[in-house]
C-alpha cells in the first residue's frame, strides 16, 4: 500500500494551469472584471487565443467560424462565456487522458468535468445563485484529484469495490479507507498548488457533501447537483459509477424539486448535439 | 458495423453485419428487443419516466421518454417482420445513486415504467439487469441476436 505522502508527491507531476490561464481566472473573480484587460492577457497567449477561439468557433455557440479575435468572442459572447472557454483551454490537457483506475478512456474525464460543469450553471441559474462562474470552475475542477489517485485506485480497486458493494461506503470514502485520501481532498490539494481561492479549494474539497462547505455553501450544492445529474445521465462515468450518496437536505435546503430536476436533464439533453463541438473528443468507443 | 444509439435515441435494424450498441446508461434504461426468426432487433436508450413532463419536447424527442419511446421501439422492429410472440426482451441500466428516493430516484422510476408498460402489453422480460450504482453499455448482435452487457470497471459479460 502505497503512503499518503507519494500519492501526494502525484501533484507536482500534473501539467499546472498556465500563468495567463491564471490571470485571466484572477480577474475572472473581481466582481466587474476589466474587459479589455481580460481580452489582453488572453492574446498575449498565442496557445491560450488559439485554444479559445477554436472552442467559441465550435457549433455549441451557433456561431461557427465567426469568431477572429478573442475581442469579438467577449462582444458576442459576453466575458462569463469567454472565462469558461479560458478555463476549459486550460485544464483540458490534464482531464483529457484515460484513468484506467476509474476505468475512463480517453476523453471520459473531460466530458464528464465539462458536461457537470454546465449543468451545475444550469442548476445555479435555475436556483437564482450568485456568482456562476465559480460554480462553473469548480465543477469543472472537483475531480482533477482523480488523475493523481487513480493509478492507486488501480491497485486497491478490488479492495475499494468491496467496500462499496458491502454497503456503507460510498466510492470516495472507500477511498479514504483503503488509500487514506479521497479524489475530492487530494483535488483540493491540486487547486491549493495551482494558487485558486480558498474558496474554489473548499468547494472542490466538499463536492460530495456540500453542506460542510462554510465558504460557499449555495454555491458548492449548485456543482453537488450538476456532479448528481451527470452521474444520473451516465456522462463520463467509469468504475465509481454512481456510487456517491444522494443527499436528501441538500435538494430540500435549495428547494429543488424532483420536477426540476428531470427539467434541468430534458435541457441539457436538448443541446446534446451541440455539445460534441465545444467537446473536441471522440464519443465513447466502448472497449 | 457497430450502429450506436445515443441518449434519448432508438435504433432498428436487419443488416447481418449490423451491432446495436448504446454506451453508459447510467439512470436511463436501454432496452433491447430481437426476433431471432426474422433476424431484425431494435435498441432503445430512454432518460425518463413520463412525458407528461414535457410534452413538447417529448413530441421532439419522443425516445426521450419510456412511454413515447417503448412503443415506437416495438413499431421499428415489427416494421422490420418482426413478430411479438417471438421477441426476446431484454432490460438494462436504471441505477441509482446511493440513498436516492422516493420521487427523486428517476433509475427506480424508470425501471417502475418499464414494467407498467410491458404489464398492460403482456411483454415478458427474458432477462433484466437493472438497479444498483454500476455504469452499463449493452450491445445486441442482429445476426445471432446475442446480447453484452458491459459494467464500468468489472468487463463484459453475454446474457
Amino acid at each position: 500500500m502505497s503512503d499518503i505522502k507519494t500519492i501526494v508527491q502525484g501533484i507536482g507531476r500534473l501539467k499546472p494551469i498556465s500563468k495567463s490561464v491564471h490571470q485571466v481566472m484572477a480577474l475572472a473573480q473581481q466582481p466587474e472584471p476589466d474587459m479589455l484587460a481580460v481580452v489582453e492577457a488572453i492574446a498575449r497567449d498565442p496557445i491560450l487565443t488559439a485554444n479559445v477561439l477554436k472552442q467559441a468557433n465550435s457549433s455549441f455557440y451557433g456561431r461557427p467560424g465567426r469568431f477572429e479575435t478573442v475581442r469579438q468572442a467577449v462582444v458576442f459572447l459576453g466575458i462569463t462565456e469567454v472565462f469558461d472557454l479560458v478555463l476549459m483551454a486550460g485544464c483540458k490537457e490534464s482531464l483529457a487522458r484515460d484513468q484506467a483506475g476509474y476505468d475512463l478512456q480517453a476523453g471520459e474525464l473531460w466530458r464528464n468535468s465539462l458536461c457537470s460543469a454546465l449543468l451545475a450553471k444550469a442548476a445555479a441559474a435555475k436556483m437564482g445563485t450568485a456568482d456562476t462562474q465559480l460554480v462553473f470552475t469548480a465543477a469543472m475542477l472537483k475531480d482533477i484529484g482523480k488523475v493523481v489517485l487513480s493509478q492507486y485506485v488501480s491497485a486497491e480497486y478490488e479492495k475499494i469495490r468491496e467496500l462499496v458493494d458491502a454497503g456503507g461506503h460510498s466510492f470516495y470514502e472507500a477511498e479514504k479507507a483503503v488509500l487514506g485520501i479521497d479524489h475530492a481532498a487530494l483535488g483540493a490539494m491540486v487547486a491549493q498548488v495551482w494558487q485558486f481561492s480558498p474558496k474554489m479549494v473548499a468547494m472542490i474539497r466538499h463536492h460530495h457533501r456540500p453542506l460542510a462547505c462554510e465558504a460557499a455553501r449555495e454555491q458548492a450544492a449548485a456543482v453537488y447537483m450538476g456532479d448528481l445529474l451527470c452521474m444520473m445521465l451516465g456522462i463520463g462515468i467509469g468504475a465509481d459509477g454512481l456510487a456517491y450518496r444522494f443527499q436528501q437536505q441538500v435538494v430540500d435546503w435549495l428547494g429543488v424539486s424532483e420536477t426540476d430536476m428531470q427539467q434541468l436533464l430534458v435541457d441539457f439533453d436538448t443541446q446534446r448535439e451541440r455539445l460534441e463541438g465545444l467537446l473536441d473528443a471522440p464519443p465513447p468507443s466502448g472497449a | 458495423m457497430n450502429i450506436v444509439v445515443g441518449v434519448s435515441d432508438m435504433k432498428a435494424s436487419n443488416d447481418p453485419k449490423g451491432t446495436l450498441i448504446t454506451y453508459s446508461l447510467g439512470s436511463c434504461i436501454g432496452i433491447a428487443a430481437y426476433d431471432p426468426v426474422a433476424k431484425a432487433g431494435g435498441l432503445l436508450h430512454f432518460m425518463l419516466p413520463e412525458s407528461a413532463l414535457d410534452p413538447q419536447k417529448a413530441s421532439d424527442r419522443p425516445y426521450m421518454f419510456a412511454d413515447t419511446g417503448i412503443p415506437r421501439l416495438f413499431k421499428a422492429v415489427y416494421a422490420l417482420g418482426s413478430e411479438k410472440r417471438r421477441m426476446r426482451v431484454i432490460v438494462v441500466g436504471g441505477s441509482q445513486v446511493l440513498d436516492q428516493k422516493g420521487f427523486f430516484n428517476i433509475g427506480k422510476r424508470n425501471e417502475m415504467a418499464v414494467r407498467k408498460i410491458f404489464h398492460r402489453n403482456n411483454v415478458v422480460i427474458d432477462y433484466q439487469d437493472t438497479g444498483g450504482n454500476a455504469n452499463r453499455t449493452i450491445r445486441l448482435d442482429i445476426e445471432t441476436g446475442q446480447v453484452r452487457v458491459r459494467v464500468s470497471g468489472e468487463g463484459e459479460k453475454s446474457i
